[in-house]
């Protein structure tokens, strides 16, 4: 019996010691987490940006001062990225000889290797660098050097993050707010605030006509423009928005001298809500109109001042 | 019931679900192969438009020396920008020196677009793609001058018309695929359960059948497979009756002629013992007459023995058997009968006339037919058996001046227990299973025997048998 005891205490001691000796099991990795910028394999890309970030685990603590935590990113950046697909926007060999950061810019300077890079390349790999380096916190600009001196390719010595316009075709749709003035029941002309989504080809002033044609959506509001009434197209040129519209449709008009300004300046009204719209030109079938009914369009054909 | 109605579900459902199946098959080839060959026809000839787009604008511009926001607004001012919804000139570092987005214009903006960054690398490149019911075609070349790379042209297309044609032909395929796989499953299923209630009313008539019901017909229309069947099935069943009802008639005339001499005995040896003091010789009388009726039985059972023997259908492999020396001992055996009956039995043999049977059963027919013909003959009467060999048969033939077998008895006298006069046949010996004999055993050496009356007085039975040897019995 006391054999048994023996081995018992013998077993719990091993593993209380196995367990004492036996690496944390919670599997959590040391280091940081960052979002950084590398160049997108050509096939994968298509279609896309070249540039494609990935949340990357550093091997820095957790309160390793900003400039050891740049370093960490561009030494990344030059090893290239843990993510298949994704490779360094920095050609082979290159090293970090320095980075330093004052007043909030990162200065990287790189051996002599970076000097192969030239036009796009380059400015990927600008990018990625400041895309990457941006996203710290107490980074918002980066200069780059080859051995201490200013690559004599590049276009500018400093760079932001607000320099690149990262988007994808998926970015087609655009949401833009536009005010459609339609009718109120005092028969006064009243704004609707109206979000326009503008598929990528299509132009703001052609939407917005479209939009008012439909009529309002607030059910207190009525449309102007009659059901009938129809536009050829809507084209913008250096300011000047061009509504042409059929013969035929004139000739629909109301003939209350009211109404017919009611309409005039629905029109107008919305399409200077659009704020590239300086001027409005009204055709009929191409030919340029002087009067919309009994209006004269020339006291609509610039956007009101004030 | 439960087993023919699971077994038709079954079927059923095998048979709509084979054709499911290839329905479903022809629908998903029908849905995908015609939209892919659209789409890639669509994205060819995006291809070659996006091109044509990019190069047109490159044209714009070509000849300048360096790219700037200002010279390529001038030269893009002239450009006819149709057919797509963005274009973008770049410097050689991807900085937009012109877009003509409206809204988000990326002028002055680095912009990395996968095609553009191609470009400035020095190639043409383009891509399309459709998702989200649009088409997203972009294209993008390098801007030269003296052979540098001094820009790039990106132009984009979303066109949703060409989609939106693609959708409409997808939509359409699809209606017209769920009108058609509901037309097919409908015609399916009504065919199916044609199928499976043509099967099922055969199913109910064989298991009628099992059951003992031997009137029980399948009655299918049609002239498909399963009429066919039907058919077979029917005609089996007639059989099968015929041949219940030849068994039931059977089992009644073998109880009843076994009946008879048993009954006989019995009422003679009651009478033996209830008569006190019978004299010898009738005593004798009456034994002898025991004697007889149980040589009767015996009789019978022989030949009931011989007729299961023929029934079961087990049988030697013939020979050829010479006839001449059969008929001679057929003779033999028959002188004391036929010198009792004052019946001259003429004989003539062909040369080498042969059967292919075995000896017993050459014997039997002979002996059976010509003791017939002793048995009923008239006194003074004769019989004739004469056989002739030809190419492929040999023709036995009995004959005799007796008194003769009425028409309408000649079909049935092969039957087992048929008798033209009972009583006389009795009085004959005639166990009424002696022609039978013969007829089931020619039949099963792939003979024929028919019985026909002769117009001057008496019978004639005709035996044809095969006098070769088939392959298989070599």
């Amino acid at each position: 019996m006391k054999n048994r005891w023996g081995l018992l205490l013998a077993a719990l001691l091993l593993l209380a010691l196995a367990a004492s000796g036996a690496p944390s099991m919670d599997g959590e990795e040391q280091g940081e987490d960052c979002l950084l910028y590398f160049l997108a394999s050509e096939s994968k890309a298509r279609g896309n940006d070249q540039i494609k970030s990935h949340m990357e685990r550093l091997d820095v603590a957790e309160d390793a001062p900003l400039k050891e935590l740049a370093r960490a990113v561009v030494r990344r950046l030059l090893d290239g990225s843990e993510e298949a697909g994704l490779r360094s926007p920095l050609p082979d060999g290159v090293e970090l000889l320095g980075l330093e950061i004052l007043d909030r810019r990162a200065y990287v300077d790189f051996s002599s290797g970076v000097n192969r890079l030239s036009g796009v390349d380059l400015a990927l790999a600008d990018y990625c660098l400041t895309l990457s380096l941006t996203g710290l916190d107490g980074i918002s600009a980066v200069s780059v050097t080859a051995q201490g001196r200013a690559l004599g390719q590049q276009p500018k010595q400093v760079f932001y993050e607000r320099d690149v316009l990262l988007s994808t075709m998926d970015d087609v749709v655009q949401a833009v707010e536009v005010t459609l003035y339609f009718l109120n029941s005092s028969n006064a002309l009243t704004g609707e605030r109206r979000v326009i989504e503008l598929y990528e080809g299509q132009t703001l002033a052609e939407n917005l006509v479209a939009a008012l044609l439909e009529g309002p959506q607030n059910r207190e509001l009525s449309r102007v423009l009659p059901e009938d009434f129809q536009v050829n197209f809507v084209r913008m040129e250096n300011g000047v928005c061009y509504v042409n519209i059929p013969a035929s449709s004139l000739e629909t008009l109301p003939e209350d001298e009211e109404q017919q300004r009611m309409m005039l300046w629905s029109l107008a009204d919305s399409l200077y809500s659009i704020g590239s719209v300086e001027e409005l030109r009204l055709l009929a079938d191409g030919e340029e109109l002087t009067a919309f009914g009994m209006i004269p369009v020339e006291s609509v054909a610039s956007r009101p001042q004030g | 019931m439960d087993t023919i109605l699971r077994g038709r579900i079954s079927l059923q459902l095998k048979i709509s679900a084979s054709y499911i199946a290839l329905l479903v098959t022809v629908l998903v080839l029908m849905n995908t192969y015609p939209l892919l060959v659209s789409e890639d026809l669509v994205f060819r000839s995006k291809h070659t438009a996006l091109q044509s787009s990019a190069a047109a604008i490159n044209a714009s511009v070509t000849g300048l020396d360096a790219l700037t926001e200002e010279n390529t607004a001038a030269a893009m001012a002239a450009a006819e920008l149709e057919g797509i919804s963005r274009a973008i000139i770049t410097d050689p570092y991807g900085k937009v020196l012109y877009d003509t987005r409206e809204a988000g214009n990326a002028t002055g903006y680095y912009v990395f677009y996968t095609e553009l960054v191609e470009a400035l690398r020095g190639n043409n490149a383009v891509y399309c793609v459709y998702k989200e019911g649009a088409f997203h075609s972009s294209a993008a070349q390098p801007v030269l001058y003296r052979n540098q790379i001094i820009g790039g042209v990106y132009v984009y297309e979303y066109d949703t018309q060409q989609a939106s044609l693609l959708g409409t032909l997808s939509g359409n395929l699809f209606s017209i695929s769920v009108g058609i796989a509901a037309l097919m499953l409908v015609v399916s299923l009504v065919f199916s359960r044609q199928l499976t209630q043509r099967l099922g009313a055969l199913q109910t008539a064989i298991r009628g059948v099992r059951e003992g019901a031997y009137n029980q017909r399948a009655r299918l229309s049609g002239h498909d497979e399963f009429t066919q069947i039907a058919g077979e099935f029917n005609d089996l069943v007639d059989r099968l009756q015929e041949t219940e009802s030849a068994r039931r008639q059977f089992v009644s005339d073998a109880s009843h002629e076994l009946k008879t001499p048993l009954a006989s005995i019995r009422l003679l040896t009651d009478s033996i013992l209830q008569t006190e003091n019978m004299d010898n010789a009738t005593a004798r009388e009456f034994v002898s007459d025991i004697g007889q009726e149980a040589e009767r039985l015996s009789r019978i059972t022989e030949d009931l023995l011989q007729l299961t023997r023929l029934d079961s259908g087990a049988a030697e492999p013939p020979t050829l058997v010479e006839v001449e020396p059969v008929l001679e001992r057929v003779t033999r055996m028959l002188r004391p009968v036929a010198q009792e009956k004052e019946v001259a039995v003429y004989v003539s043999c062909g040369p080498g006339a042969v059967i292919a049977a075995t000896e017993g059963e050459v014997y039997q027919i002979l002996y059976n037919l010509a003791e017939n013909a002793v048995k009923y003959n008239r006194r003074e009467g004769y019989i004739r058996i004469r056989a002739e060999t030809g190419e492929e048969t040999t023709v036995v033939t009995v004959e005799d001046n007796g008194i003769g077998i009425p028409d309408e008895d000649l079909r049935n006298v092969f039957k087992r227990f048929y008798r033209v006069d009972k009583a006389r046949s009795r009085a004959a010996g005639g166990t009424g299973l002696g022609l039978s004999i013969v007829s089931d055993t020619v039949s099963r050496r792939g003979g024929a025997i028919r019985a026909e009356s002769i117009p001057a007085g008496g019978t004639r039975f005709l035996v044809t048998m095969p006098c070769r040897l088939l392959e298989e019995d070599v």
